[in-house]
């Protein structure tokens, strides 16, 4: 096939660095419509939420114990979810995911992320006695616009950092 | 808008609202060392192989409730394939890096379904997680029988 000489087009569409900060705010992963695919760095400190903005979100989350002695599973099919919920289990405490998603259409988009999470307070540099490896994939619509992934956190600290790379094929 | 002078576009494909059947491969381009990748399909039999023919791969996946641990080792010629994709969605990311001049290792992470496409996650999915190794080769394909097909890497 032909490629791309260089990856110029890299586009930066979340790029917040308040970790160290005590903030209440939420930052959305929206892929522009010019373009397919979006990477990104999730990471808070606090209480960690996400939605879809605007649309719909379905997602199933899995979490192991670091030790393996739980292992809960986020049902399956969850729809409708258009204000912000918090993920069980995690509050309040440091989370951490990479992940990516490519579009679907002009209005759906799929993902992926992996990480970990802490269940207690301790900041980034005390990960504790308790931590929880992290998986989940997504499935973002809206009926006639671009959905985006938001995060938020509600006092606590949060930085986020997303690119989009793939220009939108002809 | 910024710009990373040293990485290269090596596979760009989009047909998750297309049909099609065939190989969809990635390579690591001369003078580069690494790839990475993010895949996803559905509604089709997704096979993974080496385009030269050789690929040695391990892949081991968990059931969503952990109720069916899975190993799968492998040493084939030719593609091989995970068996209990069936006609479900496929989603991963990962990465390959050259080793010598001519051979390729790596490892990715993702999930896949046993026969719902990604609207409906279903009562069943897999957790995967895998590694390869592609003796003579630096290309990874994958093979796409009557599905959908997101395929996106960059070498850097």
């Amino acid at each position: 096939m032909s490629v791309d000489s260089t990856v110029d087009h890299a586009f930066t569409i979340v790029d917040i660095d308040h970790i160290e900060s005590t903030v209440t705010e939420s930052h959305t992963i929206q892929i522009p419509t010019d373009y397919d695919r979006a990477q990104f760095t999730v990471a808070t400190i606090g209480t960690p939420q996400v939605a879809s903005v605007p649309g719909t979100l379905e997602y199933a989350v899995n979490y192991k114990r670091y030790d393996g002695a739980t292992t809960y599973r986020h049902p399956a099919n969850v729809t409708n979810f258009i204000d912000f919920i918090p993920v069980p289990g995690m509050a309040p405490g440091c989370f951490n995911i990479h992940g990516w998603m490519h579009r679907n259409s002009a209005a759906a988009c799929h993902g992926f992320f992996s990480g970990y999470f802490t269940t207690g307070p301790g900041g980034l540099a005390g990960f504790g006695n308790n931590y929880y490896l992290f998986k989940g994939r997504f499935w973002l619509t809206a009926s006639n616009s671009n959905p985006g992934l938001s995060w938020k956190v509600n006092g606590g600290g949060i930085s986020v950092k997303a690119t989009a790379d793939m220009r939108r094929m002809p | 808008m910024s710009t990373v002078a040293h990485e290269k576009v090596v596979a760009q494909y989009r047909h998750m609202d297309t049909v099609v059947t065939g190989n969809y491969s990635l390579s690591i381009p001369d003078g580069l060392n690494r790839v990475r990748f993010t895949c996803a399909t559905t509604n089709c039999d997704a096979n993974w192989g080496s385009l030269s023919g050789v690929f040695t791969g391990a892949v081991n996946r968990v059931k969503h409730d952990g109720t069916s641990d899975y190993v799968h080792r492998s040493a084939v010629g030719g593609y091989t394939s995970i068996a209990g994709i069936g006609s479900g969605s496929l989603m991963l990311s990962g990465w390959m890096a050259r080793e010598g001049t001519n051979n390729a290792y790596g490892g990715w992470e993702g999930f896949f379904t046993a026969g719902n496409p990604l609207t409906y996650f279903g009562s069943d999915y897999y957790m995967l997680q895998g590694r390869f190794w592609l003796p003579g080769s630096t290309a990874l394909s994958f093979n796409i029988t009557n599905g959908n097909i997101d395929l996106y890497a960059v070498a850097d």
